[in-house]
């Protein structure tokens, strides 16, 4: 590509390479410790062990706190992206009095600590039990923030893709639904999966809500995590995160290789 | 010591479990099963305390009476906000506090009173509630905790923290951490202040402030020690056991002044059903084989006063005549005060 | 065309589902908890009127658009190679930029506790440079803070950015350069401009998730961490003080939205 052989393209790619390395440094640091044969998070490591890998995968909660937070997760994603973005659509394509009021509205979660919300939610809840308590409760308070975040990303998107390519397709006889399907919806794709992708990961990493909100028997893996860096920083939770990072990859590569077939 | 390997060798939670249960099913208990298909919900302070109290407590509690015990991790202080935010319909039974949120809560009238337990008479008066809302099942004393690697001479009293040579080399943690508080208490008193006048605290603690490491977060402590360039802190006798136990070199002092301590409590919420088990599982906290087990494992120093200590946690525990009785009452009602004037003159 | 009304439908139908979560779950519980800031002892002059409050919005606003500024800045050319390069593995990368996302924040502020220590890589790196003091240590600092902050929320950046600067047309960039722009000025005036909207988004997500983060203001910023949310916690769960926890948060809000619309409205017009 023309443009990145300039001198300009360098110094992007020199800047992309610092911060690939600002990123991931710190993850080296949690992947070495993990390793450390030593009680307490030590880094550079001492010795070497899977002493915290075997104590990860020999006590349960971790993994069934993550099969709770998968869940948790895809539920938040699914829900966020679908009531998100129909509310970009609303937003971008009708003009309507009060629009500037309501983006304001649907930022304003991501504003407030989440102990905030969470305390609201949890006396809001106790006098109007309007839900079940545990994974439901987590699930709609959760959509507080994935709405926003889903929300943000789909705006610019759905600003950016041209009306008049749909009224085209439609001009060319497709139905509207067709038309979206066919023209809109490919355009979009790009945005879908980061908006849903974001969605996912603050529910997967959300605390303070869990903590108030979610299940007690069926403890998603941060509030496990939370207990188990309570008293000191178990470097059991190195690994956990250790082992997470380790799926995500090859979740990754799986995939490519499946797309690149 | 035969407590290093509780940490570097993780057992099986299988092994671990059957190790710790089989003495103490009773085989008369095990006719009972009066809770039979019932379900208690308590709070934790997570970590090996946790899982220790799941073997001792708990799990045996599910054999001998048939009623499911379940614990959630959650810090004192996020433990009252939830008691408090869902009064009316409680998700926990039993709240567990370290930082006397106990207090506060029978004064908010968010407690309950417990069913009488037989271990419940052993406990000493100043360590439960008069009405019988809540009673202490353990005690952490504090004192100073360093480095002996890097201090040849322990340190004896609150005044060594300032002496030339540790200058660089100090943690405290913040006013809103209850040991945070107690030092600032303690410090006063050295320096011929008191709870009531807490002045020469703050101007102690100005002194050493400006190159101290400030935290907020207990699960820092051995982090702080092991970077190397923390020598000395106020803390707990029971993270230096720990801390020792993971390979980190940390002694603890008894200082001449006193040790101050704080309470492990335990209250039911006002509008839960359980409070008959809840009751049960507290007396299970009192039995001495569990005194004696949480103060080996963990360092919380037994309550019941039937409980042989074991002599090798001795080293960090302070002794009970060396205890200092802060006036409680006093730091409740000075707290907001305290607190701002921490943030505006000490944590710049 | 649709006419007026039906259109209307169709507009309040989208925005049906989310009004109705935002109405039950939001405004009603936050209503509830801000009308306890009122009534009782005062709360927004007990704030406004004491200048150390006011220095700690200060800080959370300057935390915002530090930590802004730092993804943004880091943030455009790794968005911009990747939605633009060729190789497969151009999705692989991305994906590796939300590694962070995937560790929890507690977990990741200790490593950072690590790199930050007086003898640890960070500022031992820094005492190299001979700009600050030989025992300098980044715990504890406005900056320490920002360095570990932006890396937790350049991820959201970056895919915020991707997914707009996606949907840019690269022929206008080409078209650009035939009309005889530069290659870096054809990206600086149509890419830049085109993706303005990934700014914007962008921009809005990593200032709200700034001004509002909790775990990693405490944790590298111990006791000097003077943030609105970290006051909010010390109020609500250690003093006890709800009224006064909510009134910060309803200030926080309204100061912080206007902030960030205020910038939106900028953003958009000038660049339109």
């Amino acid at each position: 590509m023309t443009s990145l052989r300039s001198p300009l393209g360098w110094v992007l790619r020199g800047m992309a390479v610092l911060g690939f390395i600002y990123l991931l440094g710190p993850l080296l640091v949690i992947v070495a410790a993990s390793f450390s044969d030593t009680g307490y998070l030590a880094f550079p490591p001492q010795g070497f062990s899977l002493r915290w890998y075997h104590a990860a995968l020999a006590d349960a909660r971790y993994l069934t706190g993550f099969f709770v937070s998968l869940r948790l997760a895809a539920m938040v994603a699914v829900l966020s992206l679908i009531i998100g973005t129909a509310a970009a659509v609303a937003l971008t394509r009708f003009a309507f009095p009060g629009s500037v009021l309501l983006e304001a509205l649907f930022l304003s979660p991501l504003v407030l600590p989440a102990l905030v919300l969470a305390v609201a939610l949890t006396l809001f809840f106790s006098a109007n039990p309007i839900a079940p308590p545990g994974m439901t409760r987590l699930v709609i308070s959760h959509l507080l923030v994935g709405v926003p975040m889903v929300l943000r990303v789909m705006l610019p998107v759905l600003r950016r893709v041209d009306p008049a390519i749909e009224e085209a397709a439609r001009n060319l006889g497709a139905s509207p639904t067709k038309a979206f399907f066919l023209v809109t919806l490919p355009v979009l794709r790009p945005g879908l999966i980061a908006a849903a992708a974001l969605a996912f990961i603050f529910s997967f990493d959300e605390v303070e809500m869990a903590l108030f909100l979610g299940s007690v028997r069926d403890a998603p893996l941060t509030v496990v995590l939370y207990g188990a860096a309570q008293m000191q920083m178990d470097p059991t939770v190195a690994a956990v995160s250790s082992l997470l990072i380790l799926l995500a990859l090859l979740l990754m590569v799986a995939q490519q290789m499946y797309a690149n077939r | 010591m035969s407590r290093d390997g509780f940490l570097s060798r993780p057992l099986t939670r299988r092994t671990a479990l059957t190790a710790a249960t089989l003495p103490l099913l009773a085989p008369s208990a095990r006719a009972q099963q009066r809770f039979t298909g019932r379900e208690i919900v308590a709070t934790a302070f997570g970590g090996p305390s946790q899982d220790l109290i799941q073997r001792l407590v708990y799990d045996p509690i599910a054999r001998e009476t048939g009623a499911r015990g379940t614990q959630t991790p959650l810090l004192s202080a996020n433990a009252f906000a939830r008691m408090r935010a869902e009064t009316q319909a409680p998700q926990i039974d039993l709240f567990m506090y370290s930082g006397g949120q106990q207090v506060a809560a029978k004064a908010g009238d968010l407690t309950q009173k417990l069913p009488d337990a037989p271990n419940f008479a052993n406990v000493p008066a100043n360590l439960k509630d008069a009405d019988g809302q809540w009673i202490a099942w353990g005690l952490v004393t504090e004192g100073i905790l360093y480095r002996p690697d890097k201090i040849a001479t322990p340190p004896r009293s609150y005044r060594d923290f300032f002496k030339p040579e540790f200058e660089g080399h100090i943690a405290f943690p913040h006013i809103t951490n209850g040991y945070g508080t107690d030092f600032l208490v303690m410090l006063a008193k050295t320096f011929g202040g008191s709870e009531q006048n807490i002045g020469p605290g703050f101007e102690a603690l100005k002194r050493i402030s400006g190159r101290a490491n400030i935290f907020r977060s207990a699960a820092e402590v051995q982090t702080l020690f092991a970077s190397g360039d923390i020598w000395i802190m106020p803390y707990d006798g029971a993270s230096a056991m720990r801390s020792k136990a993971m390979g980190i070199p940390v002694s603890y002092a008894v200082p001449e002044e006193g040790a101050p301590y704080v309470l492990l409590t335990g209250a039911v919420a006002k509008r839960s059903r359980n409070a008959d088990i809840a009751s049960f599982v507290l007396n299970r906290h009192l039995d001495p084989e569990v005194q004696t087990a949480i103060a080996r494992e963990i360092g919380w120093a037994p309550v019941n006063t039937a409980t042989q200590l074991p002599p090798d946690v001795a080293p960090f525990m302070a002794p009970t005549d060396k205890l200092a009785n802060l006036d409680r009452d006093a730091i409740n009602a000075n707290r907001p005060a305290w607190t701002d004037r921490f943030n505006r003159e000490i944590a710049r | 065309m649709i006419e007026g009304a039906r259109r209307g439908l169709i507009a309040a139908g989208l925005l049906a589902p989310a009004a109705l979560v935002f109405a039950i779950l939001f405004v009603w519980p936050q209503l509830g908890l801000f009308l306890q800031s009122l009534g009782g002892p005062p709360t927004f002059s007990r704030f406004l009127g004491d200048s150390y409050y006011l220095g700690v919005l200060g800080n959370s606003l300057l935390l915002g658009v530090c930590v802004t500024l730092v993804t943004l800045v880091l943030g455009f050319p790794l968005a911009f190679l990747l939605a633009r390069a060729e190789t497969r593995w151009a999705g692989l990368l991305l994906l590796l930029t939300t590694f962070p996302l995937w560790v929890s924040a507690v977990v990741r502020s200790f490593a950072w506790m690590v790199l930050f220590f007086r003898s640890g890589v960070a500022s031992r790196f820094l005492q190299g440079t001979g700009l600050v003091a030989p025992d300098f240590q980044l715990i504890g600092t406005f900056a320490g803070v920002v360095i570990a902050l932006a890396q937790v929320l350049l991820p959201i950046m970056i895919v915020t950015l991707y997914a707009v600067i996606r949907g840019v047309d690269r022929d206008l960039e080409h078209a650009a350069m035939n009309l005889g722009a530069s290659p870096a000025v054809a990206l600086w005036l149509v890419t830049l401009r085109l993706a303005r909207g990934g700014v914007l988004a962008g921009s809005l997500l990593v200032f709200s998730l700034s001004v509002s983060a909790f775990a990693t203001p405490s944790l590298i910023g111990g006791a000097r961490a003077h943030f609105m949310a970290v006051t909010i916690y010390e109020q609500t769960l250690e003093l006890l003080d709800w009224p006064f926890a909510a009134a910060i948060a309803a200030i926080l809000l309204v100061i912080s939205l206007s902030v960030a619309l205020t910038y939106g409205k900028l953003l958009g017009e000038k660049t339109r």
